[in-house]
């Protein structure tokens, strides 16, 4: 196996390079995983959670190293391993909460604020949906742009568009459609719920 | 400005104070523009949500390309490649002259299905010095065949990480270098009891202990729990037709 250092992996994950983005993926899957995997099932988890805990951990790390003030204070292992460890103390304590709203004044506490929640749910699976049902050209130029923050020309060539402004004017029309798709329902849920 | 160029712009921290200023109190007082302000952060993290489910769906194919392999080796030169061809041509003599035939005999199966797939020995690089300087040795012993000495370091490695290459690692140079490999074969059964990710492969080491300890019956009963969705899987039923066949 190809061997990085730390810095290399955030620069390969900040690159806007697909290419290069899912080679430091796969890097982090065979250095990591085994790790990982150690500190669940050794704190009270199976074998199958394991899966779910490190790739939330790799997307959380993604979402942070896209961050314009992102910078590593630690060994890249050491930050995600943390992020894991936090992952998993998180659902722990989830499932405990679970057994916690059993008594009626903490039943009553989240039953408040789980309204607010629905109704953000509600607009979040809207939206989702929303996406859901654009073309795969649009929903990839959009997840390509805004999410793996890829440059127009790297778009182009990944999408094989003719030039550039292609990719520009698509990813335009594709947002505005999004929205447009959007607003009514989205006008009638806030009218809704006040 | 438009509204929505007002919306790109804030979101894009392109405003200068005035501008800041003024959005506030748009925000403030045209409840519309705030509607469509909130609109527009639900739609980056839609996008965002949906980023991130394309993402654990390229995972999930990392995971199934890694499962059946811990650690993968890649050829890291056209010489390797042609030293590989050169093993292969080796290997494949080697296995025309002990092709399993009904008088296989436990040990010659053995030296045979071991070459089966090469022994993970490509650790990944570490941060500090003395595990990098741990690993260079247990590379250079390991590449010597001196699977004894290789275990000093590998136990250290281990101790200090607890990953489960280190482990495996272990495992395979306990098997080689012991006569009787009994603690090789305790080292596989606690890495599919710590690490169960990768328990085919830790079962199919286990019954090439078991082989070289001539233990037939014990041997089958490893490749038997291999699971048929993994990559050991044709290989294991391989074996178990020769060892039945004797």
């Amino acid at each position: 196996m190809k061997k990085y250092s730390d810095s290399d992996i955030i620069s390969m994950l900040q690159s806007g390079d697909r290419a290069l983005q899912d080679a430091a993926f796969r890097h982090l899957y065979h250095c990591y995983f085994g790790l990982i995997e150690s500190l669940i099932v050794r704190n009270s988890g199976q074998a199958h959670e394991v899966k779910d805990v490190f790739h939330d951990g790799l997307i959380v790390l993604f979402n942070k190293v896209k961050t314009a003030d992102f910078s590593l204070s630690s060994t890249l292992k050491t930050y995600l391993y943390a992020i894991c460890r936090n992952l998993w103390l998180l659902k722990l304590k989830k499932q405990k909460r679970e057994v916690v709203l059993e008594d009626t004044h903490e039943r009553m506490q989240v039953e408040e604020s789980h309204f607010q929640t629905l109704v953000e749910t509600e607009r979040k699976a809207l939206v989702r949906s929303m996406i859901e049902s654009l073309g795969r050209e649009c929903q990839q130029i959009l997840e390509l742009y805004y999410y793996r923050r890829l440059k127009m020309v790297q778009i182009q060539q990944t999408l094989g568009l003719v030039s550039e402004q292609v990719v520009k004017n698509k990813k335009g029309k594709c947002l505005r459609k999004l929205r447009e798709n959007v607003a009514p329902a989205y006008r009638r849920l806030l009218k809704e719920n006040g | 400005m438009e509204q929505q160029e007002w919306i790109d712009r804030y979101l894009e921290g392109r405003l200068n104070e005035a501008e800041l200023k003024e959005m506030e109190r748009k925000l403030q007082q045209e409840p519309e523009f705030a509607r469509a302000l909130m609109l527009e952060k639900d739609l980056m993290e839609g996008i965002e949500s949906f980023g991130n489910d394309r993402l654990r769906d390229f995972l999930d194919g990392v995971h199934e390309e890694v499962k059946s392999v811990p650690v993968q080796e890649t050829p890291k030169s056209s010489r390797l490649i042609w030293v590989a061809a050169v093993a292969l041509a080796v290997l494949l003599m080697l296995a025309f002259w002990l092709w399993p035939r009904p008088d296989s005999t436990p040990a010659e199966l053995y030296a045979l299905y071991k070459q089966e797939n090469s022994y993970p020995f490509d650790f990944t690089e570490k941060s500090t010095d003395d595990e990098q300087a741990l690993i260079e040795l247990a590379e250079r012993l390991l590449k010597k065949q001196d699977y004894k000495q290789a275990l000093m370091p590998l136990n250290e490695l281990f101790s200090k990480t607890e990953e489960s290459q280190y482990l495996l690692a272990i495992g395979i140079a306990e098997m080689e270098s012991e006569a009787v490999p009994n603690e090789a074969i305790a080292t596989f059964r606690k890495l599919q009891q710590q690490y169960p990710a990768f328990q085919n492969d830790y079962l199919w080491y286990e019954a090439l202990a078991h082989l070289k300890k001539e233990d037939v019956a014990a041997a089958q009963a490893s490749l038997q729990k291999i699971s048929n969705a993994s990559k050991r899987y044709e290989v294991a039923r391989a074996l178990l037709d020769a060892l039945d066949a004797n």
